[in-house]
């Protein structure tokens, strides 16, 4: 079948390297739907949906509107719905509409724009209510892709 | 700065580009691009419009749209081309309609 390698090929070169760098998503360009990455993930564009990622970064130009599961998140740009995350970074350019469930440390910068609940859970909490919510992978920790059907 | 999806990323829906769009990684959806690049390991299910150049080198299961296609050695395409040329490397699996328009 058309695709019939490609499970076994990717997985065993996802297990022997790891990926260096990070996806970007430019500035000019739209998306929606579902991201999901074992690594970093930048957006510069407008993204509408759902994030699953160890480390998220929404730059200046950058437009987000959805849930975010992640270790890590820097915002420098604006965002909206609710994040869980271990770490929560918001800078001073940040726009940020949304309600942060973090288990690690949230920092605000002088001068960012927030509006939203801050709650500091558990680590099991936040992946709890990210299991509520419908994130496909169900774990902070354990990032899955999809799969091609 | 282009779009870079790296081979450790899922991206499910479609996504309009006006750069350049590089991915090695999954994509299920449509691709609107200035120029797409589709690297070795990824994988590509859903159609592809690229108003320059479309380079393959991974899996395709959809329609390609490009000023300019080109299929890679590696390339693994399954789909409908339409193209102003068409260039195809010795070793590229494919299953394609293919055709030519108007320059």
């Amino acid at each position: 079948m058309f695709f019939s390698n490609s499970k076994k090929n990717s997985s065993v070169k996802k297990n022997n390297e790891e990926v260096v760098g990070f996806s970007h998503i430019g500035q000019n360009a739209k998306f929606e739907g579902e991201i999901d990455s074992k690594g970093e993930i930048e957006i510069a564009g407008k993204v509408k949906g759902n994030i699953n990622a160890k480390i998220v970064k929404i730059l200046e130009t950058g437009l987000f509107k959805g849930k975010i599961f992640a270790k890590e998140v820097f915002f420098y740009g604006k965002v909206s719905g609710n994040v869980y995350s271990e770490n929560v970074n918001v800078s001073k350019t940040g726009f940020v509409r949304s309600n942060i469930y973090y288990s690690g440390i949230f920092g605000i910068e002088d001068g960012a724009n927030f509006s939203g609940k801050a709650v500091k859970q558990k680590k099991d909490q936040i992946v709890k209510s990210a299991d509520k919510l419908g994130s496909k992978t169900g774990s902070v920790d354990k990032i899955i892709p999809f799969k091609v059907a | 700065m282009p779009t870079i999806i790296l081979k450790d990323t899922t991206l499910v829906g479609n996504i309009t580009e006006k750069d350049g769009f590089t991915i090695s990684g999954i994509f299920k959806g449509n691709i609107k691009a200035e120029d797409a690049i589709l690297e070795q390991e990824s994988e590509v299910v859903g159609n592809i419009a690229a108003e320059k150049t479309a380079e393959i080198s991974g899996k395709v299961l959809g329609d390609v749209n490009a000023e300019r296609v080109v299929l890679k050695n590696t390339a693994d395409v399954k789909g409908k081309l339409s193209h102003k040329s068409l260039i195809v490397e010795e070793g590229a699996k494919i299953q394609i309609v293919s055709s030519t328009t108007k320059k």
